[in-house]
Parts: C-alpha cells; sequence; structure tokens
C-alpha cells in the first residue's frame, strides 16, 4: 500500500512527474534523459519536504492546476511566482506546510517572470518506475502517468516519507539562497562542439554570444526555439551530409546543445531528439540549465555569455552548495 | 464604472477568430453575456478560449489578432 | 574573457590504420570525440563502434554513458569527479589499445525482418499528408513515396528498388533520435540509394515504417512525425510492455552494429506476423555473428567498378528529379 492518494480536479497546461536527473545511460539506445528541466527548483522543492533530490515532484507549466491529497501530506511549491492555496489560504512558495487530510491545493496561473512551478510532496510522487526513473519523456511517451501530462480525474500515490524534519512540514527556502527570475536572462554557455573555427566563423560566434535571442512561443521540454539568424558560415555546404552548411552527418546531442537548423537555433531540452544531422554551435552549461526550464515562450529573451570549462564546473559547485540543508530556515 | 476589460487569464498568443477563414468571435459593437467566447490564445501549442466574464457591449479591442499576449493581460473594453 | 577559443580541443592525425580524431567540447558534461573526415565511410563507423565497446569495458569513475553517431561517440562525464584532461588520457589510452582498422572483429547479430512494400499503412501516411500539408509534393505522387525514389535513383521500375533493398545486408550504425530507431546503411555498396526528405516533414507516421532519408535507412519505432521516404512497413522494434520474449530484456529489438535482412511478404501475411508478435507467438530471427572488417575491406574492390557505374547513374537521375 502506498501512504496517500492525490487526485487530480485540474490538470492544467501541461503538468508532468519529473524526477532528477531522469534517464541518464540510455542515449546510445534513443533515450534523452527527461527529468526536471528547472533542476533547481525541483530541488529546492525536495528539500524543503525532506526529500532526497532525486525524488519525483509535478513539474507545472504556468500552473491553472488543483490537488486533492486523501491523506495528511507536507508539500512544497517552488518556481515561477504564483498564487498558491491550500483551501483558500494562501501558501507562500518555497515553503513546505502540513496539509490534513482532505485538503485542496490549489496554483493559479503565474505572471512570470518565469514559467514552471514544482511540486514537491513528502515521500516523492510515487508512479511506477519506467527504465530507472519516474520522468515523464513527453517525446517518448514514457514514464510519469501513462507517458502523459496529468488530466482531471486522475489519481496518483505518494511514497513513504523519509522521517527527516523537514517532511513535517514548516522549512522554508531562505530567499537568499533562491535564484533571480527575469524576462531578460543571461545564460551560460560553451562554444561547440561545431563552432569556430572549422563550421563558423569567429564572425558567427561573437554575433552568437552578442546578440539577444527572443524565445519563440513553440517552445517546450523538447527543446527552446530563438529566432532565424543568418550566420557566414566557415563552410560552403553541408559536403556529403547534405545542400546547407548547417548539416552534418548524424552524431549524438548533447543535453543543453544549441542546433543550428538551417538559419534556427534551438536549444534542446531534457526531452530532445538524442541525435541528428545538424551542427551544435554552443552549449548551455549544466549549471544553467534551470534557467531553460524557466524561460516564458512570450516575450523572454535570451543572451549567452561565454563561459570556460573551469567556470562551468564552479557554478555546477555553487548551485550544488545552495541545495543543502543550510539553504533551509524555520517558517 | 461603466467600462470594464475583458483579461486573459493565461499568456500566449491571442487568435480572434476559431480559424483562419471564420468570423471573428465578436466585434465591436457585439453585445457579450458571461461565459461567451471571444478569442483564443495559444500556449505550447494548445488552443485555450478565452470568456468574457461579464455581460456587455464590446467597445474595443486593446490587442490586435496573433499578438503577444501576457497573462493578466486586457483585451476587450466592455461597456454598458 | 578567458574563454575556450576553440571548438576542438585536441586533434591526432591518423596513424597505424586508425583514423584520425578530433575532441570537441560538447559542454561541461560531455566530449565529442571524431573520427576521420566528413566522408560517407563505414570504416569510421566500425571503428567508432570498436571504441564504444572497448569504452565499455575499460572502467572509469565519472564517466557516465558514451553514444555512437556515424562517425562520433558523445562521451559524457561528470565534471565534479573527472576532469576533461583526465577523460582525454583515459580516451588516448584506449584508443592506443585498439588494433587498425582491418583488424578489427566486431561483434555482429544478424536479425532478419519481413518488410511488406507500398503497403496501406504507409499509403495513408502519405495520403494523410497530401491532404493535410502538401498538395503537391513531388515526392508523394501518386499517393505513394516509392515511385518516387525510384526515379530520384535513375532505376527502371519499384522492382529494381525492392531489389535494392532485399539484396543487402542493412548495417546499423548507431540508434538515436528516437528511442530504439535504428540508422541503417547498406553493407553492400552496390544497393546504395539516396534520396531528399520530406519538406516540410510529415505529422503522423505508422509504427513499424521503412524510410530512407538520405543515404540511411530507418524504422519508426512507434506511431510519429517524420521525414523521410517511406518504402514500407516491417514487425515491432519496440514494446515497452514486452508482449515478445524478443522485448523482454530490453524494449529495443535493435541495437549498434546488428545487420539486417530483410526478406519480402504480402500486406496481409504481415498483418498476421503483427498479431502473432503480440500475442508471443512470433519468434524474432536473431543470430549471433560477427563482422570482420579486413575480409569486407578486401571484398569491397570486387563490387567496386560496378557500384560506381550504379552511383553515376543515380547521381545523374537526381540531377533530373524534383525536390521537394
Amino acid at each position: 500500500m502506498v501512504a496517500g492518494n492525490v487526485e487530480v480536479l485540474e490538470g492544467g497546461i501541461q503538468t508532468t512527474v519529473q524526477d532528477y536527473p531522469g534517464r541518464p545511460g540510455m542515449r546510445a539506445q534513443g533515450f534523452f534523459p527527461a527529468g526536471a528541466m528547472d533542476h533547481f527548483a525541483h530541488r529546492a522543492a525536495n528539500l524543503v519536504v525532506g526529500n532526497q533530490p532525486s525524488a519525483a515532484t509535478l513539474e507545472v507549466t504556468l500552473g491553472n492546476v488543483a490537488l486533492r491529497f486523501e491523506t495528511g501530506a507536507t508539500v512544497a511549491v517552488c518556481g515561477a511566482p504564483v498564487a498558491v492555496s491550500v483551501d483558500g489560504e494562501a501558501l507562500p512558495l518555497w515553503e513546505g506546510r502540513r496539509l490534513e487530510a482532505g485538503s485542496e491545493l490549489r496554483i493559479g496561473i503565474s505572471e512570470g517572470p518565469g514559467f514552471r512551478m514544482y511540486v514537491a510532496v513528502a515521500g516523492g510522487i510515487d508512479v511506477p518506475s519506467v527504465l530507472g526513473s519516474r520522468s515523464t519523456y513527453t517525446m517518448g511517451a514514457l514514464g510519469g502517468l501513462d507517458g502523459r501530462a496529468l488530466r482531471t480525474g486522475d489519481r496518483f500515490p505518494l511514497g513513504t516519507e523519509s522521517g527527516d524534519a523537514a517532511s513535517g512540514g514548516g522549512w522554508r527556502f531562505r530567499e537568499s539562497a533562491r535564484p533571480p527570475y527575469a524576462r531578460e536572462w543571461e545564460i551560460e554557455a560553451l562554444r561547440g562542439p561545431q563552432a569556430s573555427p572549422d563550421f563558423l566563423t569567429e564572425q558567427d560566434m561573437a554575433t552568437f554570444f552578442g546578440r539577444t535571442w527572443r524565445v519563440d512561443r513553440n517552445s517546450n521540454r523538447t527543446g527552446v526555439r530563438l529566432e532565424p539568424q543568418l550566420f557566414q558560415w566557415a563552410r560552403s555546404s553541408g559536403g556529403i551530409a547534405g545542400g546547407h552548411p548547417s548539416n552534418i552527418l548524424d552524431n549524438s546531442y548533447p543535453v543543453g546543445a544549441v542546433n543550428v537548423n538551417g538559419d534556427l537555433p534551438v536549444i534542446l531540452g531534457p526531452d530532445g531528439p538524442t541525435a541528428g544531422g545538424f551542427l551544435c554551435a554552443a552549449t548551455v552549461v549544466h549549471a544553467a540549465f534551470w534557467k531553460l526550464g524557466q524561460l516564458r515562450p512570450v516575450g523572454d529573451t535570451v543572451r549567452f555569455r561565454e563561459v570556460t570549462i573551469e567556470e562551468a564546473v564552479e557554478l555546477d559547485r555553487e548551485l550544488d552548495a545552495r541545495l543543502t540543508g543550510t539553504s533551509l530556515e524555520q517558517v | 464604472m461603466a467600462n470594464r476589460a475583458v483579461k486573459s487569464p493565461l499568456p500566449g498568443t491571442f487568435y480572434r477568430r476559431a480559424n483562419p477563414q471564420a468570423d471573428p468571435f465578436v466585434s465591436e459593437g457585439d453585445r457579450v453575456e458571461p461565459g461567451d467566447v471571444v478569442g483564443l490564445v495559444e500556449i505550447m501549442k494548445n488552443f485555450h478560449e478565452i470568456t468574457s466574464e461579464e455581460a456587455g457591449t464590446v467597445e474595443r479591442f486593446l490587442v490586435e489578432n496573433e499578438d503577444l499576449i501576457e497573462a493578466g493581460q486586457n483585451l476587450i473594453v466592455l461597456s454598458d | 574573457m578567458g574563454a575556450t577559443a576553440s571548438a576542438v580541443i585536441e586533434r591526432q592525425p591518423a596513424r597505424e590504420g586508425k583514423p584520425g580524431i578530433a575532441y570537441r567540447y560538447a559542454g561541461d558534461r560531455a566530449v565529442l570525440v571524431e573520427y576521420g573526415e566528413m566522408e560517407f565511410d563505414l570504416t569510421l563507423n566500425f571503428f567508432v563502434l570498436a571504441v564504444n565497446d572497448a569504452l565499455g569495458t575499460w572502467p572509469l569513475e565519472g564517466l557516465v554513458e558514451t553514444a555512437p553517431g556515424f562517425r562520433s561517440i558523445l562521451v559524457s562525464y561528470d565534471p565534479l569527479q573527472l576532469s576533461v584532461d583526465e577523460l582525454l588520457d583515459h580516451l588516448h589510452a584506449v584508443h592506443e589499445s585498439l588494433e587498425a582498422e582491418r583488424e578489427i572483429t566486431l561483434p555482429s547479430r544478424l536479425v532478419r525482418l519481413p518488410v511488406a512494400f507500398d503497403d496501406s499503412q504507409t499509403r495513408q501516411a502519405v495520403e494523410r499528408y497530401i491532404h493535410s500539408i502538401r498538395k503537391d509534393a513531388p515526392n508523394c505522387e501518386g499517393g505513394t513515396n516509392v515511385d518516387y525514389i525510384a526515379r530520384y535513383n535513375g532505376l527502371a521500375d519499384r522492382e529494381e528498388l525492392y531489389e535494392a533493398v532485399l539484396g543487402t545486408e542493412q548495417w546499423t550504425a548507431f540508434i538515436g533520435f528516437f528511442p530504439g530507431l535504428p540508422f541503417m546503411f547498406p553493407l553492400d555498396p552496390r544497393d546504395a540509394v539516396v534520396v531528399p526528405k520530406y519538406n516540410p516533414t510529415r505529422t503522423w507516421t505508422p509504427e513499424g515504417a521503412l524510410g530512407l532519408g538520405g543515404p540511411c535507412w530507418a524504422i519508426y519505432p512507434v506511431e510519429s512525425a517524420g521525414g523521410y521516404q517511406l518504402i514500407g512497413r516491417t514487425l515491432p522494434i519496440y514494446d515497452l510492455a514486452a508482449r515478445n520474449a524478443a522485448f523482454r530484456e530490453s524494449p529495443l529489438l535493435l541495437r549498434a552494429g546488428d545487420r539486417i535482412r530483410f526478406h519480402r511478404v504480402e500486406e496481409q501475411e504481415l498483418l498476421e506476423l503483427w498479431d502473432d508478435v503480440h500475442a508471443d507467438r512470433y519468434p524474432y530471427s536473431v543470430e549471433e555473428g560477427t563482422l570482420d572488417v579486413g575480409a569486407y575491406l578486401e571484398w569491397l574492390p570486387q563490387v567496386a567498378d560496378e557500384a560506381g557505374k550504379r552511383r553515376r547513374l543515380r547521381e545523374q537521375a537526381a540531377t533530373a528529379a524534383p525536390v521537394p
């Protein structure tokens, strides 16, 4: 028997079960990892309710979600600013609260900045693990709840609470440890693998890192589409791989790669294609992936800041250091 | 207050018609009742209906067809 | 400010019968290791798979996964456990340990699969495309892609095209894009066919469809969008529910290094086989085996003249054919 049952009264725009880090290790079989698109808010929410960072949460896109808890449970919502209430009483974001059996949790629609919220419940969302993860992989239609987003009338079970002090509620993620959300984002990236000098010119890379990109409205967990850009290209054609110089012989893509399809750059998200025949001009560093989950595809803009590999690793350490008990305080 | 606004609960792309060939859901001068559909908003490749919460007459549109709109933005001014 | 000046971390020239190697940054958690020049040369893929196998048997703390492409491997690692320099040292040692390309013998299973050409489901995919996406696509004339593929390759008729599919073992170079999707290339260069992809792409493709894009064959593991020209349909190659014994150990039927041999069946028989697969009455034909790269490279010159002749005919026909 599972520890609790939750009924979905309102599923929202796209609400999926996600854990962290999803399904790494299966790329050679054609699986991108899936997992929380904003892994910072996901991990913070778990921390606040005493879960392991890997525990499954609900990734709420934009909002309009309502849940009814049939047993007592400790919940926290972290991410983009949004109105959250428990039986009509406001619940601040980044704060764990114990809910009585029968409580209703309602999440409104976020007016931004930011785009996604994570609902952690002590014990985690206990849908079956598929190929080592509970994450919903939207492109492969697997994991989570039948491989799809939540719908009204769905039910899901909760796992066993850890017994950690925070799993009883009453803890908050310190404001100073929370990331800044914006409408104009700066995203750290490394150049390559197919950047200058052999695929794009130095001028192209200067343009790439210099300009501001608007986030296209057709962005999702598969990829964040930017705007078309006419690059100079270091080659006149794709050679054996085909006409356009953005074409290469098919290779595996890293998560966060800025994949250039013709003239259109797309940042590959956690549910993206694992491989293909287009070049990758740059790669968003792991410590900045969380920002991809918060880009609002209605007017947000992005500038890429080039960093070194050493800086990227240091940013990751800083992020991890903020996701520890020292970032918690009692409400 | 004689003038009130119809807001969009969602951000996305605003459409005045169900498809490019269709007539607009409402135009200036039309009477709307609570629950009447006045437009669509597209977000994450899904379309959501925008309904008026109040009765009134469409005085003017504050946004154009296919404009990007934000959550909570005023779309239409209604008058009595 | 001290940023990486180049996407290339290091290059090693070709030597001792092994291809040149370029190590490229692929973010802070992966390195893309690329072999040889950008040429359509299956030998590079044989080398890729040999390296990938060797990497699997040389454990290294912090190495997360390796994913082959046509002529490259994406090596993912945890930078908190392993530096790029340490990773490159490891890769150098693995490359050093390998034999020259022609000395390689790869494990390679032979998988036999039935195919029904120009079946009603792939025709339905084409019809839907004509109806809802593009009426005047030259690749969809007559409600099928088959005639266009034949024409683009200068083949006399459909039968000649079907012979090209059936006449060779297809080499599974890697799995990717989608869970379980094989990227396959003919081992016999005389049976090479090439075709441009859909423009724009299709929104629906039936599960098990066999398609061609550029020089590459693929089988669609699930119903999905797609851009390859369709020639027919084979059996399921992916089943999370493991309805057939072939999927008990892994939901994927195929893996990189598999050779696929197609045989022709009528659609009615194929549909019966689908039922048999799902009822676990159909045993997939999978034989263990190897690919001896040296023997393959010795055989290639025997067919080089004929392959070259057919390639020239193909290129000539392609210039006269409309592009989607």
